[in-house]
């Protein structure tokens, strides 16, 4: 299928927050993403704080949800695939890899607990699913749409990771969300950024994602983007409320003129 | 000038570690361990002020039981703590002190939701030397308290720590706290390791992220500065 547009494209950054710069630690956020044909993939990962191999863990989980996504995609069966449901699978992937490596390493799965939000776009619709917190936020018709967002229980340190006995009850798979034209993922490093909480939930901040959006929509070069956006994660703006690691992955899908 | 510079952050505030102390000043307290238990405490606000995410983050209430209970402040910043100089006085009105503490921390939280804050699930901190003289096993009052703590810790609500001095009756504060962490009773004297503990504990928790259970260093080992009365 030949297409007269430009590609959709994604980037992001993951960086270390000011706590584990101070205390010497790994950065536990990780994201990976590509684009397969005319899909886009992410997967952007929380590894948790408490639990000692928690950047491996996330680190396994995003390249294992991404890696078992693009494998689906590039072998569709005859009697084909609903895409609907590839986040879900996503998570199962990673949920699976962790496993084996928690085996293999003799290693007890919990010490790689992480959270995980998977996204799979395809022209203008968004799939997406997630354990954890963090969150998945569109563009749409120039509204912002909140697609996935923080599942994490009444405290701010308590969250259910991908690790836990309970995590397929505590997943969240998410509407298909069509006519999109920007993605954005993030950790919760970024929450109190980029989310605005209120007794009713989570609602997009504007004055947050207008000009991130502006930003994804106008890079002309992903390398420097991606440069930038790490300069941004690390910036004291976005840092004086949060010490933790930040991820922030942003696509911009080929949208409503690619009729 | 990226665009990125316009930004602006939709909840520029802290997450907020609600530290509830609950002290007994009752007139059995008055000697070496009032003189200690101010001076920890005065140690816990200097501490706490040394710590740059903590002193953001804690928020700190204190309640006495003795002479009446007394809300000797409510939900604050550290930095607004007075330096404390508490006097031992009168009975033991335990029981007030905790549904005084416990309403305290539902008003704070309700407060925290209605401004869209990020909090950690507070601690209720409880020293005492004696037992309550306003209540007593298996009266109305003592079943609605000890049946508060227990929902309140079970459904997380908040967490409780009750800490024995001597001679304080360890069976009665063993019914009160939820069975998942028993009383501890402070070895003699050592009032200021509890509180290096407490400020500790404090700061790690403040300094959580989402997704963490914060291990706490073992209070009871042989450095420590409690003991788990068994039998």
């Amino acid at each position: 299928m030949a297409l007269s547009i430009l590609s959709p494209y994604i980037f992001g950054a993951s960086i270390t927050g000011s706590l584990h710069i101070k205390e010497d630690l790994p950065c536990q956020d990780a994201c990976h993403y590509e684009i397969v044909d005319e899909f886009g993939l992410i997967a952007v990962a929380d590894g948790l704080g408490s639990v000692p191999f928690s950047d491996i863990g996330s680190r396994l989980a995003v390249e294992a949800a991404v890696s078992s996504a693009k494998n689906l995609l590039l072998d569709i069966p005859d009697d084909g695939l609903d895409i609907s449901e590839i986040p879900l699978k996503m998570l199962h992937a990673a949920r699976e890899c962790l496993e084996n490596r928690a085996i293999e390493d003799g290693l007890k799965l919990t010490d790689m607990a992480t959270t995980l939000l998977a996204v799979l776009f395809f022209r203008d619709t968004i799939y997406a699913a997630q354990i954890g917190d963090g969150a998945v936020v569109a563009k749409v018709g120039g509204e912002l749409v909140l697609i996935s967002g923080p599942l994490n229980s009444e405290y701010a340190n308590e969250v259910t990771p991908i690790t836990s006995s309970t995590w397929q009850s505590d997943l969240y798979i998410a509407e298909a969300l069509s006519i999109a034209e920007c993605v954005a993922v993030f950790t919760d490093g970024c929450q109190r950024a980029a989310l605005l909480k209120t007794m009713d939930g989570y609602t997009p901040f504007e004055k947050f994602f207008n000009p991130v959006f502006s930003f994804a929509s106008e890079t002309a070069d992903l390398i420097a983007g991606e440069q930038e956006l790490s300069e941004f994660l690390l910036s004291e703006k976005i840092s004086e409320y949060s010490e933790d690691d930040k991820t922030l992955v942003l696509a911009v899908l080929q949208g409503l003129n690619n009729d | 000038m990226s665009i990125l510079n316009e930004v602006e952050i939709a909840n520029p505030q802290h997450p907020h570690c609600a530290t509830m102390l609950l002290l007994d000043t009752s007139g059995s307290m008055e000697g070496d361990k009032i003189r200690q238990l101010n001076e920890g405490l005065n140690f816990f606000k200097e501490d706490i002020m040394q710590d740059d995410l903590a002193r953001k983050r804690v928020d700190l209430a204190i309640i006495t039981f003795g002479e009446g209970v007394n809300v000797v402040q409510n939900f604050a910043s550290v930095e607004n703590t007075p330096e404390m100089n508490l006097a031992a006085d009168g009975l033991t009105p335990m029981g007030y002190a905790l549904n005084t503490a416990m309403d305290l921390i539902e008003q704070r939280k309700n407060e925290y939701k209605t401004k869209g804050v990020d909090y950690y699930r507070p601690w209720i901190f409880m020293i005492t030397d004696g037992e309550p003289t306003d209540m007593k096993p298996g009266d109305p009052m003592w079943e609605s308290v000890v049946s508060r703590i227990h929902e309140g810790e079970s459904s997380k609500k908040f967490l409780f720590f009750a800490v024995g001095v001597e001679p304080a009756n360890m069976q009665t504060l063993k019914d009160l706290s939820p069975q998942s962490r028993p009383p501890l009773k402070l070895k003699k004297d050592r009032f200021r390791e509890m509180f290096s503990w407490l400020s500790k504990s404090t700061k790690k928790t403040s300094a959580s992220k989402v997704g963490d259970t914060v291990p706490l260093d073992n209070p009871t080992g042989p450095e420590g500065w409690g003991e788990v009365e068994t039998g």
